[in-house]
């Protein structure tokens, strides 16, 4: 092999922008050559224009020098998890907290204690045991504490991203990185006799050959599609949505710490993700049930910010590449797999995606035994991610019946409060067993070793971490202090 | 008709390190209102011998109760930084799996990979210099790891060689004490309910009965309870492992306790050798197709390393596992449930993971099959990585000097071993599979051990460059060997702890 490994990604959004940052400081310069191609049309037409994400972002950005301050000072802010409102037919609204529900008493999971408490007669959310969820209910951030002993040090938390503004700064680092940006994007891919890719041609007439392609284009799949063996799984038996209208307004209320989803009776569900730059207010609908113009007018008629610009439908069709990596072309984000994003896990899937290819980052065009490993795995996590996603669908009663993976999950919780979490799961039991709690769904038996503890200590047990977490949480600052704080804080 | 409401009372039936440990970890179910009961007869011997273990047992000692220096002095036990492959790429070769990890990353990436980029300098040393447990054990120190973290001898790992009978003997005190009740006698029959096929009972040769609404069956091999009354049915592996037969000598030592465990290839199957404070564990494990009984016991005495102590006992086995580990209201555990030959020291980690994983999934009288279902999934998938990891060690060998050997060599493998194999001699990738036991550091020891050697390292490793890399290696190398020197010596820490008498004579000649 002469001159350097050369690694061309398709698409410029945000999951392009990430993947040529990332490369761009990984891979050797001496030894490999990075080249962006920008979308045709406008990108990122998968992502909110205000984008959540899961508390993995935190260590992502740390290991590949993204900063967290100068996202904060461009416009995003700071998330505590997700408020669920009209979902569960047991309470009106529950929450998803970034961190720990309560601890463990006597080596006792704290859903297995809620449950022996309830089973005793008296009532508990397990919401009033999550700092996360305290600090979202009364508008605080602060970054958790790493001294074990406080309750502050219990949770964790994730971004609101301005999806415009990361790109943007994502691509910044590229340039400064030594990514070569290409001018047009492309039109048509010659695959080569033994079924790898060989080259693009662009709209402007260039070709680009390169060892390496990495589709980040969009649910369109244009590189990846092309691939002999290509198929895409669908996923309409599951998410019967697929269409969604967005919008992006401004409020002169500071940014909640959390996103909001709320269901309506009739099926369509809407989420407000706010950021200190705007807030993103997405409907989500089935085209069977609404016409565009009818979401739209209710998108706005329920809207908390003043219109920032024009409405922006999309057509939805949930789904995923079966071989996301094939031959010497991986896709990446919605070209690889779309899920409903009840679970804020879009982003998260692309920087997971991205480590994995770096772990197994082939020497040659001929990388079919990285591309087995990573196509194993990743897959597993988009499904697992898909499962969590369909869980709230799952609970109130819109879907009968789900994957098998997530009804083993489910009947396991009913019958034991026991979650077995499969390779590829990424979140944890106390998540699981948050959504469960939050849509009333009862374990049938609670963990006997919970019968060891005597009630009246129990009861001690728990008043007390109530009272400590109460209080550690009145000394936090309030989000739009933090966000203040950081702002003014002077770039090195 | 399905029954409801919480278990009241679990039967372990079959006594030995299996039964007892499930005694002692279920014992805590007692203050729960549930009543731990335990049948085994003294006349029944147990298999026992010197036993290794792996690190997660001292999680599972903490879990029952045990304190580690009642339990070293109790069961005459000696520590455990690895085990030493004696011949098995090929004769006169000699590797180390030790616990712990090696090196440390860099820039994210595996340190084994800056390894490999270096392995043909000849300043670069062995991969297992880059292990604190290896360097410890060779140079046959010990101590347990050290509180501060920013110390490489904080990464100290170990676990313990015991024996089984007198451990066994251990638990069964600390479980009587917390009220599991312990009845003499021999099964003779098992009753089954007419209308679930659930066990109901089992029934004594003096004809006493003994119910119970959930059955632990710890009964051996012969698996009275999950195989001969509810026939769950055995899964063989002895394509891929064909000992199936080993004998067992237990001898005077030799010289002071070595902090580890060797496993010598021999030409139809391999010797262990196990030190514990009183004596040696030694043995053969052969497969009976290449080597007859007579001559394979001739060999094991010839390789005693001491004075044989007692007679020499033959135990028989077949690899494999049962096809179902929890069948209505019976758990097995132990040899109950299957068997791996135990080179690679996991025999007792499998019945503390059979009772952790009951405990969280405890069922009650309905006997929900979902929790039997993951169950059995979680302990098959337990028992493959395991014995793929076993596989490993014979499919990648360069000898050929015996039918046996050139037989092991040439076998297809399971497919999830073929592709660990194919990814790791591709760049040297290792990567975990659904939370297995073995750590990738594991599965890198015995590969590189077993001479599968990648043809190309990470391209990502070579952001550093060479010189950089081969300085670090050096230094690293450097520091570790010192730290190992600064350690005591194995049967110096022994009599700290306590240990017998006889160590102390020992290390003073």
């Amino acid at each position: 092999m002469s001159g350097p490994f050369h690694v061309m990604i398709a698409g410029d959004g945000v999951a392009g922008a990430l993947a040529a940052a990332v490369l761009a400081t990984r891979l050797p310069a001496r030894s490999h050559k990075v080249t962006l191609v920008p979308s045709v049309g406008a990108p990122d037409d998968t992502l909110g224009r205000v984008e959540p994400s899961l508390p993995s972002i935190r260590r992502f950005h740390a290991e590949y020098g993204i900063e967290e301050q100068e996202l904060i000072r461009a416009g995003a802010s700071f998330a505590l998890g997700s408020a669920f409102s009209g979902w569960s037919r047991s309470r009106p609204t529950y929450f998803l907290p970034f961190g720990d529900t309560g601890a463990p008493l006597n080596g006792v999971a704290f859903h297995q204690i809620a449950e022996r408490v309830r089973a005793n007669g008296q009532q508990l959310s397990l919401g009033d045991y999550s700092i996360a969820a305290m600090l979202a209910q009364t508008g605080r951030f602060a970054h958790p504490s790493n001294d074990p002993r406080t309750p502050l040090s219990t949770y964790t938390y994730a971004l609101h991203l301005d999806v415009a503004e990361y790109r943007g700064h994502l691509l910044g680092i590229a340039r400064r990185r030594g990514v070569a940006i290409a001018a047009a994007p492309v039109v048509e891919t010659n695959v080569a006799q033994d079924g790898s890719l060989a080259a693009v041609q662009l709209q402007d007439g260039n070709v680009i050959a390169a060892d390496f392609f990495i589709d980040c284009t969009g649910s369109s799949a244009q590189l990846l599609s092309r691939m002999p063996r290509y198929e895409r799984l669908c996923w309409r038996r599951w998410f019967p949505n697929d269409r969604s209208v967005e919008l992006l307004t401004r409020t002169a209320r500071a940014p909640a710490p959390y996103s909001h989803l709320a269901r309506e009776e009739a099926g369509p569900w809407s989420r407000v993700v706010p950021s200190a730059s705007g807030v993103s207010e997405l409907r989500v609908y089935a085209a069977a049930t609404q016409q565009p113009d009818q979401a739209e007018a209710a998108l706005i008629e329920n809207r908390v910010g003043e219109p920032a610009g024009e409405p922006a439908h999309r057509q939805l069709n949930f789904g995923r590449a079966s071989v996301p990596w094939l031959g010497n072309c991986l896709a990446l984000g919605s070209a690889a797999a779309r899920i409903e994003p009840t679970a804020a896990t879009d982003l998260h899937l692309i920087h997971s995606g991205l480590e994995r290819l770096l772990q197994l980052f082939p020497r040659s065009r001929d990388c079919g035994i990285e591309a087995r490993e990573y196509v194993r795995a990743q897959t597993l996590e988009s499904d697992r991610c898909r499962d969590f996603a369909l869980l709230p669908h799952r609970l109130c009663g819109a879907l009968a019946e789900g994957p098998r993976e997530l009804e083993d999950k489910i009947e396991q919780f009913r019958s034991r409060g026991h979650v077995g979490l499969l390779d590829g799961d990424i979140f944890e039991e106390q998540d699981w067993a948050s959504v469960f709690d939050g849509h009333g769904l009862r374990q049938r038996r609670y963990d006997l070793l919970a019968d060891a503890i005597p009630i009246a200590s129990l009861h001690a047990q728990l008043a007390r971490m109530r009272h400590v977490m109460l209080q550690a949480v009145a000394g936090v600052p309030s989000h739009a202090e933090t966000l203040d704080r950081i702002r003014r804080r002077t770039a090195a | 008709m399905m029954r409801s409401g919480p278990i009241r009372k679990v039967l372990i039936v079959g006594g030995g390190t299996a039964g007892w440990m499930a005694a002692a970890a279920l014992a805590r179910l007692g203050s729960a209102g549930v009543e731990v009961a335990l049948v085994e007869s003294d006349e029944i011997g147990s298999i026992g011998v010197g036993e290794a273990t792996i690190p997660p047992i001292q999680s599972f000692n903490a879990m029952v109760g045990l304190d580690e220096r009642e339990f070293v002095q109790r069961t005459n036990a000696t520590f455990k930084l690895g085990i030493e492959f004696v011949d098995w790429l090929k004769p006169g070769s000699g590797y180390i799996h030790p616990f712990g990890r090696f090196g440390a990353d860099l820039d994210g990436v595996s340190f084994h990979q800056f390894w490999l980029k270096q392995r043909s300098n000849p300043r670069t040393a062995p991969l297992e210099n880059y292990n604190i447990c290896a360097l410890a054990a060779r140079l046959g120190r010990f101590s347990p790891p050290s509180p501060d973290p920013r110390s490489v001898l904080s990464s100290l790992t170990y676990a313990y060689h015991f024996d089984a009978g007198q451990y066994a003997a251990l638990l069964r005190e600390h479980s009587e004490r917390r009220g599991v009740a312990r009845t003499e006698g021999i099964v003779v029959d098992t009753l089954l309910r007419a209308e679930d096929g659930f066990v109901e009972a089992v029934v004594l040769a003096d004809g006493r009965r003994l119910d119970a609404d959930l059955f632990i069956d710890c009964s051996g091999f012969r698996g009275l309870l999950i195989e001969q009354a509810l026939e769950s049915g055995f899964e063989d592996w002895s394509h891929w492992l064909p000992c199936d037969r080993a004998i067992a000598i237990p001898c005077a030592s030799p010289g002071p306790p070595l902090p580890y465990t060797r496993a010598t290839a021999l030409g139809a199957g391999w010797q262990w050798r196990i030190p514990l404070q009183h004596r040696m564990g030694t043995g053969y494990v052969y497969s009976s197709a290449h080597i007859r009984d007579e001559d394979a016991a001739a060999t094991a005495a010839a390789r005693a390393p001491g004075e044989p102590l007692s007679e020499p006992r033959q135990i028989r086995f077949k690899a494999g596992r049962r096809r179902k580990l929890w069948s209505r209201n019976v758990v097995a555990l132990g040899l109950a449930s299957g068997f791996l030959e135990p080179l690679e020291s996991t025999s007792i980690h499998l019945v503390q993971a059979g009772v952790s994983k009951l405990l969280a999934m405890f069922p009650d009288q309905s006997f929900n099959p979902v929790l039997e279902a993951e169950y059995n999934r979680l302990s098959h998938l337990q028992l493959e990585q395991i014995r793929d990891f076993i596989i490993l060690h014979y499919k990648a060998t360069e000898r050929g000097d015996t039918e046996f050997w050139r037989a092991v060599a040439a076998m297809p493998v399971p497919d999830s071993l073929q592709r660990k194999i194919d990814l790791f001699r591709e760049s040297g990738r290792i990567f975990r599979h659904e939370d297995e036991l073995f750590s990738e550091a594991s599965w890198l020891a015995v590969l590189i051990g077993q001479g599968v050697m990648p043809r190309r390292h990470d391209p990502l490793a070579d952001t550093i460059p060479a010189d950089e890399v081969q300085v670090t290696l050096e230094r690293m190398a450097q520091y570790m060997r010192s730290a190992a020197e600064s350690l005591p010596s194995h049967p110096d820490y022994l009599a700290r702890l306590g240990a017998s008498p006889m160590i102390k004579l020992r290390s003073a000649s």
